[in-house]
């Protein structure tokens, strides 16, 4: 088992900035946990205090109950991908994997078994004796993780390590770090700024901001359940509406609530609205009939954006930009002025200090 | 405006810019580089003084006579001694120093500025200023040797160690050179790969000669060309403090070409010797290049 524990650790640089508050977390082992947030929230360092390479200030971090604070990184028991991979330059590609294990003092008819088998769990056994400059970037991503996984480690750290590769190779490799997941059963801690990483391979998100953490819970419930305004907002293409209660049509709400917010995915036409299907014929869209209590508002669409079975609109209402989708239906014009719906229920409140108010 | 509308004379004046562009560069590489290169060759197959308007072919008999002489011998042993020695150190020392001042602080940078100040001095001078330091009577290393209880070394009187002596000067000149490069060389190997080193649990060796070290061995191999073809030209130091003595023991290749080319008034010989020493720079040079391209070609 390995599980990783963070209590009460604070990381203050030099000139006496914390970038880490008061941080308590715990990795339970065998998880993905994926520590996301925009730039500069401490997820990266976080990742290198586990690590070892950056001191931790204040408090305590342990990796299987045992206290690592002073551990040499290369006796943690841990790997890492990095964001541009690192791999050595001057070595081939076995002289990359194999360099940890021989500093390890591993066998030599040991460290070929292992370099032969990892080598061709990420499908790169033909590449050996290539250097890193001679492979694409998804080849030095797959060098990185072999020379990660073949030190047998505990846990694997990963530092935004897809974010250099094209769209399409980012999706394969997603895939495929699910699915190595699956396969070694070792803790996963993985660091990003994208929510959609986040959300697809993670079985615990640790959001960040601020060198603070703002919820730490399973994708779904980050999703449905955000502890607060930011974490409402982080999560979720596009971006969930936040408006001050006093602008919006009058909603029987509790006093605390001061925000409310709704998912685009949860707009709805009020009623039916005019549009054209794929092959250019008039269509009506399908409508929602409110019930009472719920949202209800006029506005007029300013901009489309069709990502194919979806489209995300941006609506000017008298409040303010509403950006909503629909999902597989006609498409309306801008310009088009509809009537908008949001269920009571989707509605999600916050207080003053933007904390969830659940009514 | 196409080309196919230019008239004749622009056409032609367009197709010659390159040529007249290069033009000055190229006239003066023929006439003072490769103009004297060839009229060494042709001197070395003559008898002349360098006054007299009659020059006497004597085909390879100038070769015949240095590669003959034991003088000359020790001379190309001295001069091989003297390059072996001063790139070692120089490149050695400069490692060391640039491992030592690899950090960028304030204190570093002064430290880069008081090594790298020989380099600035002119050889010359620097010449000038050691042959006081080296005075066997009243320098100031034998004053310091007795300081301590030492006695009077005679750094530049004393055959066996006059060639040191004169080596020493160059390394300390040159040392702050080579470290100058091999900082700026190491300040650019990626931090991350050190990063990645510490999670491959390497220790400092390990660390040292499998990334530092292939990692600036391009910047390496270009200071010890640079350092050998430097000191096998070695002259200005000789010339001034030891004229190649005593016993011939500082004489190096270039020195004995003055030698016999300007108070010997042997030109045909000093041009033999020349083309010797061509001929070693050029098989050094190109050892080294095939040597190079096999080995530093990670990038």
């Amino acid at each position: 088992m390995s599980a990783i524990e963070l209590h009460h650790v604070r990381k203050i640089y030099d000139n006496d900035v914390a970038v880490i508050e008061d941080m308590n977390l715990e990795i339970s082992d065998g998880s993905f946990t994926v520590l996301v947030g925009p730039s500069g929230c401490g997820k990266t360092t976080t990742l290198r205090m586990i690590a070892g390479l950056e001191d931790i200030s204040e408090g305590d971090l342990l990796i299987d109950g045992v206290r690592m604070n002073d551990v040499d990184p290369g006796d943690r028991g841990v790997a890492m991908v990095f964001q541009n991979y690192a791999l050595y330059p001057t070595m081939t590609v076995r002289g990359n994997i194999e360099f940890g294990l021989i500093n390890a003092k591993v066998p030599k008819d040991e460290r070929d078994r292992r370099i032969e088998e990892f080598s061709r769990i990420v499908g790169l056994s033909d590449y050996l004796d290539r250097r890193p400059s001679q492979l694409s970037g998804g080849q030095r991503q797959r060098v990185a993780l072999a020379r990660a996984m073949v030190k047998h480690p505990k846990v694997f750290l990963m530092d935004e390590p897809l974010s250099n590769l094209d769209a399409k190779l980012r999706a394969q490799m997603r895939t495929e770090l699910i699915a190595l997941h699956q396969r070694l059963g070792t803790t996963f801690v993985y660091v990003t700024h994208d929510q959609t990483e986040a959300m697809s391979m993670a079985t615990k998100i640790v959001l960040m901001n601020n060198g603070r953490i703002q919820q730490a819970d399973e994708p779904l419930a980050i999703y449905g359940d955000p502890a607060n305004r930011f974490v409402a907002q982080f999560i979720g293409v596009p971006t969930m509406n936040v408006f001050e209660r006093g602008s919006l049509p009058v909603l029987d709400l509790p006093d605390r609530a001061v925000w409310v917010g709704f998912r685009p995915s949860r707009v709805l036409f009020a009623e039916r609205v005019v549009g054209s299907s794929p092959s250019g014929e008039r269509e009506l869209t399908e409508a929602h009939t409110p019930e009472h209590g719920d949202l209800i508002f006029d506005a007029a669409i300013s901009i489309r954006e069709i990502m194919g079975s979806e489209i995300v609109y941006q609506a000017r209402a008298g409040f303010g930009d509403v950006s909503f989708k629909t999902f597989n239906q006609p498409q309306v014009e801008v310009g088009t002025r509809v009537r908008l719906c949001v269920d009571f229920a989707s509605l999600y409140l916050f207080d003053a200090d933007e904390r969830r108010v659940v009514a | 405006m196409s080309a196919r509308e230019l008239t004749g004379g622009r056409r032609v004046l367009g197709a010659a810019k390159p040529y007249l562009i290069v033009a000055p560069a190229i006239a003066i590489l023929l006439v003072f580089w490769v103009y004297p290169i060839f009229n060494m060759g042709y001197l070395s197959l003559f008898k002349w003084d360098l006054i007299s308007p009659k020059m006497k072919f004597v085909g390879l008999d100038n070769f015949a006579a240095i590669l003959a002489d034991a003088q000359f011998w020790q001379t190309v042993a001295s001069t091989l001694i003297y390059t072996l020695f001063v790139v070692g150190f120089g490149v050695g020392l400069g490692m060391l120093v640039a491992v030592y001042l690899y950090e960028r602080t304030k204190t570093n940078g002064f430290l880069q500025a008081v090594v790298f100040s020989p380099y600035v001095v002119s050889l010359a001078s620097v010449a000038l200023l050691w042959l006081w330091i080296m005075n066997k009577d009243f320098g100031l290393l034998n004053s310091l040797l007795a300081a301590v209880g030492l006695g009077p070394v005679d750094w530049l009187g004393d055959p066996r160690v006059a060639l040191a002596s004169l080596i020493l000067i160059s390394v300390w000149k040159s040392v702050g050179y080579d470290s100058l490069i091999l900082v700026s060389a190491l300040q650019a190997i990626p931090r991350h790969l050190y990063e990645a080193a510490r999670l491959d649990s390497a220790g400092r060796w390990a660390t040292f000669s499998k990334i530092t070290f292939p990692m600036i061995s391009p910047t390496m191999f270009f200071l010890v060309i640079v350092d050998v073809i430097a000191s096998l030209k070695v002259f200005e130091t000789i010339q001034i403090m030891t004229s190649g003595g005593p016993q011939n023991a500082t004489n190096t290749l270039v020195y004995s070409l003055y030698e016999y080319g300007f108070q010997f008034n042997r030109v045909g010989t000093a041009a033999a010797i020349g083309v010797v020493l061509l001929v070693m720079i050029a098989v050094f040079s190109v050892a080294y290049f095939k040597l190079l391209a096999r080995r530093v070609h990670y990038r």
